[in-house]
């Protein structure tokens, strides 16, 4: 058996009978359960357990499972939720009893307070830089074409910033794209962009829970340096069927959900899809003419969830997007059809195991693929050529994770992953048709091995003092190289009276997955490639400290958060760098040279450092928040900017976002609402590197020259530093006004939005561009003031 | 959903399509004073040194026109194996030139340029060092031969060359190759260079190597007036083993001139030695290699 497989496995087992043994010294009842939404069944993840008179409580874990062991006796428990009324029962504990509960959408504000009131108290976690957001307040945020954008909602929350334009990139706490994972039931996305980025791939409307861990992460979590965007799916009702429809500017979306099998089984499907494509249809008919080219997305998920008996329930997840870009040209002497498409395809099978009314026991097996694909098809009466080029990562593999409750004042967590990645950097065919014997495949793979074992432990000491303390091993094997190495992870957590604590964290992380980018704005083309021995793995550390508030019965929330962040190993990329791995100027010799991306990429440091201020306000007419984060970051290489250091591209001090909805009943009409929302952001603009001025470059003559010229030909470009400019700042507003009312079907939406009210010419990218008077720098913007309109069905 | 919500939905889709628009904005104007350019490679094979010195034009504001053609009034020094000398400027090449024999340039010895201005006062515009690199003498191999020829009045030939010499990335070494022709007559010979343009793939690192060898293979035409003089071209190599900073140097030439145009690609920084300015001092040790008679 490989060591370390002896090792995890070991590790595994000991952990948990350590547990048991201290379990078995202590003789308290157990009141368990799930906590679900009436009527539909859907679980409650993070929903609050409270028993005043002891002043304990616990959260229901990411399927709605609690667990709490108390001393036998008489106890009032209140089970709450945010957005669901409070419930309060007497429960007479003798023996270990199994309590689930169903708690009904808060019908008065009244009743939200309350349930806020107790889920702040009981609630509050000992990770910090850990944030959540639901569907709802996704679907509140005014976004670009009215399109409801998971990532873009993401953005708005301090220490996460946006790349360009309308990208869907998060950038946080000065780490790239790269460093992000993100977990869709469990499976990893790869590329989370539709349409270069300005969209992206989760269909808002058939998410249940999304939580970004930017910092403290918990022993549970390894892979990448940055963050974790942890997104799951709803159920789907299991009591009765429904239905959702929302047709937009630039695409339509549904959702189905409903019982399989009544109160044991349900399912959820949703989709979009794009129809700029089917929008060109009007002007070939009325041009008559082809316009020779088209463009859609789409996606659809699903899940199924099914309740074999009370021990055991298995969730089926899967999901599909691809986007799709096709050309054609009908020439003189042929025709010439070019198609480009990549999308993601995932799938998990989820299996909750209820080992003992302690003990919960999640295993997941995993599929994700993501492939790009290019595709050209040259047809003459001198050729007849076809060239396709693709890249892509597809990962199979099992997790298994265990969550032990042995009293409120400890719970333990351990588990063990293997992700098997499969790499195709690249594979192409080249043939034509016309000339017998010409033509050339050949496919570039690799595999790695990734794998993981964690142990943490949540634990009470006093009444104040609160850890959470683990260690991931994680281990990593591609082309004959192995990596291993420990994780340690702290998080701490003192109260200060009732309403106040102060929290720091420690965390250590590592990632075995490089990105390779051309650009940074999130294109198709960006590759993963595996860690080797040529080019490591990247490793950081990052330290927080913070101090949360709770203000006014917990009608508003302020926290404070400094964070220092120091990574080695990250990767940059050599002058001139292009991750295409085949040369393009020999794919007319039929033997195309590879590229080795290694020789293109080079390693160097990493230092992010700067304080979060997060305002929310979680009560009453008006919901939302103010976040600010003062950060910096900077790079350092070797080989780049002459060995200086130099602030990253994403680098901002100043980074703020507001964002604010009220929804209220229309006074005197029955059954309709209206919410109003806005959001606005502001930031220091990016850096960019920009030419200052040209020279006559200095050049060693050709030996043997007796004229010797030691100048370039051409005049070369001096830039300077990397970075030393900066664009205008961004900044923009966003508002919306939705009216609803409900039918007898169901409940029907107008949503008008206006994305950059005020039209401000934000800077996208900017040019040196030549006048007749000499050059200037010239700012291009990309979107000024989008209205959009969108209707929204959803059927009872 | 009445006519009126129709049309104001077709109304406000084609407004919201129609409003993704691209504005000009100008950028107010960044102060990048011009920078000194100072050029010198140095190498045993060559009889004469050259160095050059010029002033960079900045693109933003007003600069010295004649300054970034090149300066004449300089002073440039070079020191090294005890010796010390300065270059004089040639007004009609436009640079400035030493005679080898002034200042011995000899394998693994260190060498200093400093580069100076009469103004009222003498000031230091910048100074470098670099080391040449050892004499090592490596195996390189030429595969060349002739492809298929077009027909007459001027002929046009293809060669097939490989060319490959064992290197070890550990401790790292640096190359540049140039290849080319070399056709001789009754009463000259003559070469040329085939790769020697800008941007053309010229440097190597060792890690360039694959089992223990840097391999570079083109396939390259060649024409002229009349008929080709069989057997008398030959494919020559001539292999450098440069100093990390004239690789640097040429690394960064040739990357910025093969940048492919995009407002998102990031701009390639030419790299240099020179403190307090651009450009690059730089060492190497030349090879020359000949094939057969093709």
């Amino acid at each position: 058996m490989n060591p370390l497989k002896l090792v995890l496995t070991g590790t595994y087992c000991v952990l948990l009978s350590i547990s048991q043994l201290s379990f078995a010294q202590n003789k308290p009842v157990v009141l368990s359960g799930y906590l679900r939404e009436a009527g539909s069944r859907e679980s409650l993840p993070g929903a609050a357990v409270y028993i005043p008179s002891l002043k304990q409580g616990t959260t229901a874990n990411a399927f709605g499972f609690y667990s709490l062991s108390l001393p036998p006796g008489q106890y009032i428990v209140q089970f709450s939720y945010v957005g669901m009324a409070s419930k309060v029962d007497s429960l007479e504990l003798t023996r270990s009893t199994v309590y689930d509960v169903e708690l009904k959408p808060g019908k008065q504000l009244s009743e939200i307070e309350i349930i806020g009131d107790a889920a702040d108290k009981s609630g509050a976690a000992t990770l910090m830089s850990r944030m959540e957001l639901s569907g709802q307040q996704i679907g509140a945020v005014p976004t670009l074409m009215g399109e409801k954008d998971l990532l873009k909602t993401v953005q708005l929350l301090p220490g996460v910033q946006s790349g360009n334009e309308g990208q869907s990139g998060l950038y946080v706490r000065g780490g790239g794209p790269d460093q992000n994972l993100i977990l869709l039931d469990g499976a990893t996305v790869y590329n989370a962009s539709h349409l270069f980025g300005f969209f992206s791939v989760f269909n808002g409307d058939a998410i249940k829970q999304v939580s970004l861990t930017k910092g403290g992460f918990p022993a549970r979590y390894g892979g990448r340096l940055s963050s974790v965007l942890d997104v799951t799916m709803r159920d789907g009702d299991k009591s009765q069927f429904r239905g959702e429809l929302g047709l937009g500017v630039i695409s339509s979306r549904f959702l189905v959900e409903g019982p399989i099998v009544r109160n044991k089984m349900s399912f959820v499907a949703a989709g979009r899809r794009t129809y700029a494509d089917a929008l060109l249809l009007p002007a070939r008919w009325i041009t008559g003419e082809d316009p020779g080219v088209g463009y859609y997305f789409y996606d659809l998920s699903g899940r199924i969830h099914y309740e074999i008996n009370r021990k055991n329930r298995l969730f089926l997840s899967t999901y599909t997007g691809r986007d799709a870009f096709a050309s054609r040209q009908e020439r003189d002497d042929g025709t010439r059809r070019a198609n480009i498409s990549w999308g993601n395809v995932s799938g998990t099978l989820r299996w909750n195991h209820l080992a003992s009314e302690r003990l919960f026991v999640n295993t997941t097996f995993i599929y994700t693929d993501y492939q790009f694909n290019t595709f050209l098809r040259e047809s003459s009466d001198a050729r007849n050529i076809t060239a396709g080029y693709s890249s892509g990562i597809r990962d199979w593999g099992i997790r298994s994770d265990a969550e032990y409750l042995p009293s409120p004042r400890r719970t333990v967590r351990t588990g063990i992953s293997v992700l098997r990645h499969r790499f195709v950097p690249s594979a192409y065919v080249l043939v034509d048709a016309l000339v017998p014997g010409f033509g050339t495949q050949r496919v570039v793979r690799s595999y790695s091995v990734e794998s993981g074992a964690y142990w943490e432990e949540d634990r009470k000491i006093g009444t104040r003092l609160e850890s959470n303390i683990g260690l991931r091993l994680s281990h990593f094997t591609a082309d004959g190289r192995s990596y291993g190495r420990a994780e340690p992870r702290v998080a701490l957590r003192a109260l200060l009276g009732a309403d106040a604590s102060i929290k720091a964290s420690w965390a250590v992380m590592n990632q075995y997955l490089h990105l390779l980018s051309n650009t940074g704005i999130g294109l198709p083309t960006d590759l993963w490639v595996p860690a080797n021995a040529a080019v490591g793995p990247q490793r950081s550390q990052q330290w927080a400290a913070g101090y949360e508030q709770i203000v006014r019965e917990g009608r508003w929330v302020f926290s404070v958060e400094g964070f220092y962040k120091q990574s080695r190993d990250v990767i940059g990329y050599r002058p001139g760098a292009s991750f295409l791995l085949i040369d393009p100027d020999e794919l007319d010799s039929g033997e195309p040279r590879s590229i080795n991306w290694e020789r293109q990429v080079t390693q160097g440091q990493q230092e992010s450092y700067g304080a979060e201020f997060f305002l929310q306000k979680k009560k009453g007419m008006i919901k939302g928040w103010l976040g600010y984060t003062l950060s910096r970051t900077w790079l350092q290489f070797d080989e780049l900017n002459l060995g200086e250091r130099f602030p990253a591209r994403y680098d901002r001090r100043h980074d703020l976002s507001l964002f604010a909805y009220h929804e209220r009943p229309r006074p005197g009409a029955e059954g309709r609402t209206r919410r109003i929302s806005s959001a606005f952001v502001f930031g220091t603009g990016n850096t960019v590197t920009i030419p200052s001025g040209l020279f006559q470059a200095p050049y060693p003559v050709a030996p043997g020259n007796p004229n010797p010229t030691p100048w370039f030909p051409v005049y070369a470009t001096d830039f300077g530093r990397l970075n030393q400019y900066r664009l205008a700042p961004y900044h923009r507003l966003d508002l919306s006004i939705q009216w609803s009312k409900k039918k007898k079907w169901g409940t029907r939406s107008w949503e008008i939005s206006v994305y950059n009210l005020y039209n401000r010419a934000n800077p996208w990218f900017i040019d040196a561009v030549q006048r007749p008077n000499g050059t200037e720098l010239v700012q291009y913007s990309l979107f000024g003031i989008v209205p959009a309109l969108n209707y929204h069905f959803r059927f009872r | 959903m009445n006519l009126r919500v129709a049309y104001l939905w077709l109304l406000m889709s084609a407004f919201a399509l129609s409003s993704c628009r691209e504005t000009l904005i100008g950028v107010p104007d960044i102060d990048f004073p011009p920078r000194v350019v100072v050029g010198c490679f140095i190498d045993p094979s060559y009889d004469t040194l050259t160095a050059t010195l010029s002033l960079s034009m900045p693109l933003y504001q007003e600069g010295n026109e004649e300054d970034f053609r090149g300066i004449t009034d300089g002073i440039i020094v070079l020191e090294g194996v005890g010796m010390v000398d300065t270059f004089r400027y040639d007004p009609v090449r436009r640079h400035y030139r030493l005679p080898s024999t002034a200042v011995p340039i000899l394998p693994d010895s260190s060498y200093t340029l400093r580069v100076y201005r009469l103004r009222s006062d003498t000031v230091l515009l910048g100074s470098a060092r670099c080391t040449v690199p050892p004499r090592r003498s490596p195996m390189v191999e030429i595969t060349a031969e002739r492809d298929s020829s077009a027909p007459t009045p001027f002929y046009r030939e293809f060669v097939n060359l490989v060319v490959r010499w064992p290197s070890q990335a550990t401790p790292e070494r640096y190359y540049r190759m140039l290849y080319g022709l070399k056709q001789r007559s009754a009463t000259d010979s003559a070469i040329s260079w085939i790769n020697d343009a800008p941007g053309k793939p010229q440097v190597f690192t060792g890690t360039d190597a694959t089992d223990g060898f840097i391999r570079v293979s083109d396939r390259f035409v060649f024409w002229g007036w009349g008929s080709p003089t069989v057997g008398r071209t030959t494919a020559i190599v001539c292999l450098q083993e440069t100093d990390v900073h004239a690789f640097r140097y040429l690394n960064a030439l040739n990357a910025q001139i093969n940048q492919p145009p995009g407002p998102f690609q990031e701009g390639v920084l030419l790299y240099s030695n020179i403190e307090g300015g651009l450009g690059c001092f730089g060492a190497s040790n030349t090879y020359f290699i000949e094939s057969q008679d093709l």
